[in-house]
């Protein structure tokens, strides 16, 4: 344990040193420049899964999990996805006062205004699905981003499977 | 009786004599087809315009650049360059060498004076002559404040062009898009404004909320469009005048793709319902509602005939996305486009002749256009990724998005229906979903 | 686009179909008759024509189509094989309008005090400015439409004949005046067409390729220049109710000038003195 924080703590140290000495160097080069903003410190290291809330936000994207995907131009759930969307029924009926919303999204390959109403059928059938696991429709609302909102941005099949989704998201009620 | 046997002999020869001398005309006369010919711009001088006073000088200059740089965005005409101009105008009140502008192979000569008046308006005329009449073809004035001297050049761009190509100009528009910035996976997405040649871009909504989709109303005046303000995507109205935005109507989920009809009186939209789009329209003036389809496929993007009496739409109801035609009573849906694809974002031309459209073949999309019962399809656009188009008022010409990819974000282009003419519309960054405004009032 | 194919595609083709014989004796020329031999043998043409003697020949004088025709009469697509012209010359360009149009300086006369008499003043009340109304129609437009009755009685009986007989061959045409029609009349035709097309650019954005088409009666000095250009009574009634057909006959009238003068040979002059009807037809064009 020692030695280990020692090493941390030498770690740290250099990074700060080296992060200074590009700022420096930086200063030298431009001097008619504005000082940048002072340099962020490094991000803590990301908390262990053991230390997530249950029924929060990110209890539910991480241990149930938040996205569905479909094929192109289809809005059925696949039978690889059903498992997931089980688990998420199972999730918000253990938490009761939590409220959804599901997000639908398409790939670029379709008209602005047909996405749109394509995205709303992906998210009312991940809605449809909870509610047939017995979350209450009261819950559940969706809204369609149709192709507006991609989260891979290549012009490619595997990304355009990715932008294919559903996603459900926590809008109310979750422990924080 | 020898008279009268002479008299019919007379007659048996002359009349057919008398009959070849009727038919026969005066003079030879070929008769000659033309055919072929030469589509070319049309070539026109247009000197800066003369100043009225001394100080109008650069007004002068300013307004004719401006003529210059609409008619040649046209494709139909090619404005010659002034260095080469022989004869150097100096009154609009004398006629011009004509020989001068025919050296130079002038078909076309607009004179034209500015003159700041003693009120503070400024004073444009202009002519428009014939080189090779050797005639005035157009003679115009107009009076204007002085910060409103682009639409003074716009509306002489207007009447030049009425006047040469026998169809209404449409330089004295208004162009509202969607002006786009940011990473595609969190694209800012702000309703804008601007002139038809991009001028005076001006954004109406802030960028804290998502827009799509904007419509002018027929006079120019309105936009309908869609925002996610509150995370509620609904049809929105936008007074351009008093800046004042209001939800249309009070519907429990998304609605989306409006379109105002010919007398703005009625907006057509899809509202979704359990996941499924329909078509409705609203009356304004009593906000009363009323249901067109009813069928469980997407519908969507109508657009109403300059009539006012038929809407095109999307539908996938027969499998795939494509192109319907129906009263505007909701009767008589049917199917009009049957080419490869897909086919969907139907607008029908201001002049009633045609329907722009969206096809999509795998992943490129092109603007076409098709005839209102679906034939002589045509695409006019190069793609890969072209979308959703928009007719100048005189239906000659169309806007259109082109996606140039998620990560570069997109641009508005414009094409002549011939499809000649493809160019880009200058905006200040990224840009998608332009509606051309009517001719402004 | 179908509603009236029939008419010109008929008279196009025939133009276009003329097969060029080279040294073929193609044409005849009357001796100079008296007044009695000439009618007769105007009457003789006219039965022949009527008969369809379909390769009537007068083996009389021959005449033979100069060599610079050749290049252009051959095929349909005889343009494309056209020799570039010089460039119109603008200063034999007299008159734009017909020959009994005044001349340009009373125009410019007439011209000169618009600004007071067509320019009215207009103000705008609110910041948006307005156009004022277009000054009234010169008087050149009623003098036209007049001249433009005068050569309507003038050529009314030719006019009302057909264009061009379907399925015409060049040997079933007549020229009156000159003898028997013949190749080297259609090769003619198809000179001119070569000449003037180039220039023509027709409104082909226009909704209805109908509107396009206008007529003209072309009269030629024998140097090639133009010596007067009419729209015929039926393009003019129709270009004064049709922006779009005005617009298609002010296009067709800048061609004619601009690709002026033509070349055509020296010693048909008598056969394209005057061209009538000088036919635009953007529609093949508009199909593209």
């Amino acid at each position: 344990m020692i030695r280990f924080s020692k090493a941390m703590k030498f770690a740290c140290l250099s990074a700060v040193l080296v992060l200074a000495a590009g700022c420096t160097h930086k200063q030298e080069a431009v001097n008619t420049a504005p000082p940048p903003a002072a340099p962020e410190a490094p991000p803590p290291p990301a908390p262990v899964t053991s230390s997530i809330l249950p029924g929060s936000a990110e209890d539910f994207r991480t241990n149930v999990g938040d996205t569905v995907h479909f094929a192109l131009d289809q809005y059925n759930i696949e039978a690889a996805d059903q498992a997931l969307l089980t688990r998420q029924a199972q999730w918000l009926n253990k938490y009761p006062s939590v409220r959804v919303t599901i997000e639908g999204n398409c790939d670029e390959r379709g008209t602005r205004e047909y996405n749109l109403a394509l995205g709303a059928r992906r998210a009312n059938a991940v809605k449809e699905y909870l509610v047939s696991q017995g979350v209450s429709a009261g819950r559940v609302d969706t809204i369609s981003y149709g192709k507006e909102r991609p989260i891979c941005t290549e012009s490619n099949e595997d990304c355009w499977a990715q932008n294919r989704r559903g996603v459900t998201t926590i809008t109310a009620g979750a422990n924080t | 009786m020898k008279k009268f046997l002479v008299l019919c002999a007379a007659l048996f020869l002359g009349l057919p004599l008398l009959g070849i001398l009727a038919a026969g005309p005066a003079r030879a006369a070929l008769s000659v087809d033309v055919t072929q010919g030469n589509p070319q711009p049309l070539p026109i001088a247009i000197p800066d315009f003369l100043p009225g006073t001394p100080g109008d000088a650069q007004a002068g200059a300013n307004i004719a650049g401006v003529v210059r740089a609409d008619l040649e965005r046209s494709g139909l005409f090619k404005p010659l360059d002034p260095n080469g101009f022989i004869e150097h105008i100096t009154s609009i009140n004398t006629v011009p060498n004509f020989q001068s502008w025919r050296t130079i192979t002038a078909q076309g000569l607009v004179t034209g004076q500015v003159t700041l008046q003693p009120d503070g308006r400024l004073r444009v005329d202009f002519r428009l002559w014939d080189v090779y009449g050797a005639s005035q073809m157009l003679g115009l004035q107009y009076f204007t404040q002085g910060e409103n001297w682009r639409r003074v050049a716009h509306m002489v761009s207007d009447a030049i062009y009425e006047r040469i190509t026998g169809e209404k100009g449409y330089f004295d528009t208004r162009i509202v898009f969607i002006a786009e910035s940011g990473p595609a996976t969190k694209r800012v997405k702000r309703l804008a404004i601007m002139d038809e040649d991009g001028a005076n871009p001006i954004f109406l909504t802030n960028g804290s909320y998502m827009v799509l989709t904007p419509r002018f109303n027929p006079s120019a005046q309105m936009i309908a469009y869609m925002s996610y303000i509150g995370s509620k995507p609904r049809v929105y109205l936008f007074d351009i005048e008093t800046g004042r935005q209001e939800r249309l109507g009070d519907f429990p989920n998304m609605t989306f793709s409006p379109r105002f009809s010919p007398d703005g009186n009625r907006v057509a939209l899809s509202l979704e319902t359990n996941g499924n789009s329909d078509i409705y329209i609203m009356d304004l003036r009593n906000r009363a509602i009323q249901r067109l389809t009813t069928d469980p496929g997407i519908d969507t993007a109508p657009s109403f005939s300059p009539d006012g009496r038929q809407i095109a739409f999307e539908s996938d109801r027969g499998g795939s996305q494509q192109v319907y035609v129906m009263g505007v009573d909701g009767s008589n849906q049917h199917r009009i486009s049957f080419g490869a694809g897909n086919n969907g974002t139907p607008v029908w031309s201001p002049r009633g002749d045609l329907l722009a459209f969206t096809k999509q073949q795998g992943s490129r999309f092109n603007v076409g256009v098709m005839r209102p019962d679906g034939g002589g399809e045509r695409i006019i656009t190069s793609g890969p990724h072209d979308e959703g188009p928009t007719w100048a008022p005189n239906g000659r010409v169309l806007m259109f998005t082109r996606v140039l990819s998620n990560s570069r974000g997109s641009q508005i282009w414009s094409v002549d229906v011939t499809g000649r003419n493809e160019r880009r519309v200058l905006t200040p960054g990224s840009a998608s979903d332009p509606a051309w405004s009517p001719l402004i009032q | 686009m179908s509603s009236n194919p029939s008419q010109t595609s008929a008279s196009a083709s025939g133009a276009k179909a003329v097969p060029w014989r080279r040294s073929e004796p193609t044409t005849a020329q009357g001796p100079r008759f008296g007044v009695v031999g000439s009618l007769a043998f105007h009457g003789l043409v006219i039965a022949a024509a009527l008969f369809s003697f379909r390769n009537f020949h007068t083996p009389q004088e021959t005449h033979t189509v100069p060599v610079d025709l050749v290049t252009i009469a051959a095929e349909t697509n005889v343009a494309a094989q056209a020799p570039p012209q010089p460039k119109p010359e603008p200063e034999k360009i007299e008159i734009p309008t017909p020959a009994a149009e005044p001349p340009p300086e009373p125009q410019l006369a007439e011209v000169a005090p618009a600004p007071d008499a067509k320019m009215p003043e207009f103000d705008v009340a609110k910041e948006e400015p307005k156009p004022v109304e277009k000054p009234p129609e010169k008087p050149k437009v009623t003098k036209k439409q007049a001249q433009q009755q005068d050569f309507a009685a003038l050529l009314n009986k030719l006019t009302a004949q057909p264009k061009r007989p379907k399925n015409a061959r060049p040997g079933q045409r007549v020229i009156q005046g000159v003898g028997a029609g013949n190749a080297m009349t259609a090769n003619i035709a198809d000179a001119l067409q070569s000449q003037i097309y180039r220039c023509w650019s027709p409104p082909v954005g226009a909704p209805n390729a109908d509107d396009l088409i206008v007529e003209y009666d072309l009269r030629l000095n024998p140097d090639g220049t133009v010596a007067g250009l009419a729209l015929l009574p039926g393009s003019a009634a129709a270009a004064s109710g049709n922006s779009y057909t005005r617009a298609a006959a002010e296009a067709a009238s800048r061609a004619v000038y601009q690709c002026a003068p033509y070349h055509l040979p020296q010693q048909d002059y008598a056969v394209w003195r005057e061209i009538n009807p000088l036919h635009f037809d953007p529609r093949q064009l508009m199909q593209q």
